[in-house]
């Protein structure tokens, strides 16, 4: 069976996982606000605390409001923020990079020092000052404090990718017939670096949803109305012995959907690197 | 190769220095007094401004800069908060950090090795499979979910572990096994890759076919020049065990530099962050150091010195 664009090279039985995995969570994302069975701030205290029922499926959270609803609507933040952070990251990392790489130089060892600078302590640490940074979280925030130091990583690909391409036959052509820099990285070395990347980004998407789950789970990501799964599980954690499901069920929507994008990754870089696949 | 490693050294010191400026200047933009997380939004006018003027916090921006460099050259930097030295403070947490870590280096080490050797050997087995599944659950398994659900099973139904702290030996467990669980997934799919990469040489046709058991043409010929990538790839997963860290140790309250960076950012004690971001930048440069010269010493084909190295 073929399917066009990228669907299409999608092959093996864990590669199909993760894309159907992916393609359900963007279908309960688009959603959510349909098949949730309560709204946001439908929350009930009478509720609170509520044991999984036919009311509540996953119980009900310390304020009252439905944990499965909750769970489904978090995916909306998780994938918001994941397609937000690494588009960002990829359109700024292929300009930086592909114009160091393919102009080299001072510019290019100036890259390498600003990113061995960003590289020289965790990104997360980074997200972790700029969040504190405002009084009160937002979704805007989270994105920009995890796109700060995300561009880094597509960069040095990017710039690795285009050192290898710059003096190959059709972009010395290309520069002999008079293309001028933009058009040559957009034109002829854009399509040929585009495979890498793909594969990075659909890793970068399960990166980048794990580290806004981490830095909700720390306080310092959405504000405490916006459903979240990282900040669930860290208000789950204090009831974790009476009522572990709080904690569960969002830990378990991270790890599916960081799984999915796991599983798509791994079975796009097979089916685009035949190197590897032919291991 | 000295040569070589004071070359490293000095070119480390100018990202040190410029990541810690960005560093600094970036807190500062923090709103929020800090003298309001020391004292209380309440406390007498005359108070804040006496301990403003204390820590410089009215100068501009560049002067509190000048200040910093200065205490940091005398070894003077001071927690706003305990008025404790930073590098004690840092001192006594810093072991914690690194006796997590590298407890947690170990469970990985423990764990891939072996099996990204056997799954290698054993291609498209159950062995490998199942390894390569396990793996893939590992990587997506974040630590903040792990951590709680190995304290609800261990600590709270079972009682084996404590749930928090670090005073009894058995305190590492439950952290250490959060912390290496991702990276042994990590490791164990490079470990694999690593050996299919080497395992289809002549050298290790040719030792077969000399007659050597197959257990020693694993570990003899295969596994030791698997090593390289696999030396790489440890010292790149650095990065993620600290970042990991930050979390585990909130988790487990676990008495580390993570939790104290974080502490330290929420009640904008400048001081002591810019002291743990120096000591992190510090450790994180020193290790892709060491990563190279491991690098090099366990392949003499590598020319130190020369290309990008």
């Amino acid at each position: 069976m073929r399917m066009p664009g990228v669907l299409g090279e999608v092959r093996g039985p864990l590669a199909w996982a993760g894309a159907v995995t992916v393609l359900a969570l963007v279908a309960i994302a688009v959603l959510a606000p349909f098949i949730a069975p309560y709204g946001i701030q439908e929350c009930r205290l009478e509720d609170k605390l509520a044991p999984p029922s036919p009311e509540h499926w996953f119980g009900a959270d310390p304020r009252g409001c439905d944990v499965l609803s909750r769970v489904l609507l978090g995916t909306r933040i998780s994938l918001v923020v994941g397609v937000s952070v690494v588009s960002v990251s990829l359109v700024v990392g292929f300009v930086v990079g592909s114009v160091a790489g393919y102009l080299g130089g001072a510019i290019d060892r100036t890259f390498q020092f600003v990113s061995d600078c960003f590289q020289a302590f965790p990104g997360i640490l980074l997200a972790i000052a700029l969040m504190a940074l405002a009084r009160q979280g937002s979704v805007a925030l989270v994105i920009a404090a995890l796109c700060v130091s995300g561009w880094v990583g597509y960069a040095r690909l990017v710039r690795a990718q285009v050192l290898g391409l710059r003096d190959v036959d059709y972009i010395v052509a290309a520069r002999a017939m008079g293309a001028g820099v933009p058009r040559i990285l957009t034109r002829h070395v854009l399509p040929n670096i585009l495979s890498p990347l793909i594969v990075e980004a659909t890793f970068g998407m399960a990166a980048a949803i794990l580290a806004e789950a981490s830095l909700s789970f720390l306080g310092l990501g959405v504000p405490p109305d916006v459903p979240s799964w990282g900040a669930m599980l860290n208000s789950g954690r204090k009831y974790l012995l009476d009522h572990p499901g709080f904690a569960i069920w969002p830990g378990l929507a991270i790890m599916l959907t960081v799984l999915g994008f796991n599983f798509l990754g791994d079975g796009l870089r097979d089916a685009l690197d035949p190197r590897r696949a032919a291991r | 190769m000295y040569a070589y490693l004071l070359r490293r050294l000095l070119l480390a010191l100018p990202v040190i220095f410029v990541a810690s400026t960005g560093v600094f200047f970036l807190v500062h933009m923090i709103p929020g007094d800090p003298v309001d997380f020391m004292v209380g939004e309440n406390a007498a006018l005359d108070q804040k401004e006496s301990l403003r003027a204390q820590y410089h916090l009215d100068d501009p921006l560049p002067v509190q800069y000048g200040w910093f460099l200065r205490d940091l050259a005398r070894g003077d930097l001071k927690s706003m908060h305990s008025g404790e030295p930073v590098f004690t403070a840092l001192k006594a947490k810093l072991p914690n950090t690194l006796k997590l870590a590298a407890a947690a280096l170990g469970i990985a080490i423990l764990v891939s090795i072996p099996l990204g050797t056997m799954a290698a050997w054993r291609q498209y087995s159950w062995i490998d499979n199942t390894s390569m599944m396990a793996a893939l659950f590992g990587i997506s398994m974040p630590n903040f979910w792990l951590g709680p659900l190995l304290i609800l099973l261990f600590s709270m139904r079972l009682g084996w572990f404590p749930v928090s702290g670090a005073d009894r030996p058995l305190s590492l467990v439950l952290p250490a096994v959060t912390l290496g669980l991702g990276l042994s997934a990590v490791l164990t799919r490079m470990t694999r890759g690593a050996v299919l990469e080497v395992i289809r040489q002549d050298y290790v046709v040719a030792a077969r076919a000399k007659g050597l058991s197959e257990a020693r043409v694993l570990v003899r010929h295969a596994l030791r020049n698997a090593m390289l990538p696999i030396i790489t790839v440890l010292g790149l997963q650095f990065g993620a065990l600290l970042a990991g860290s930050i979390i585990t140790e909130e988790i487990f309250g676990w008495p580390g530099i993570g939790r104290e960076v974080v502490g330290a950012i929420q009640t904008r004690d400048f001081p002591m962050i810019q002291g743990c971001v120096l000591l992190i930048a510090t450790t994180y440069v020193l290790v892709n150091t060491a990563t190279d010269l491991l690098y090099a010493w366990a392949n003499p084909r590598v020319r130190l010195g020369g290309g990008e190295g």
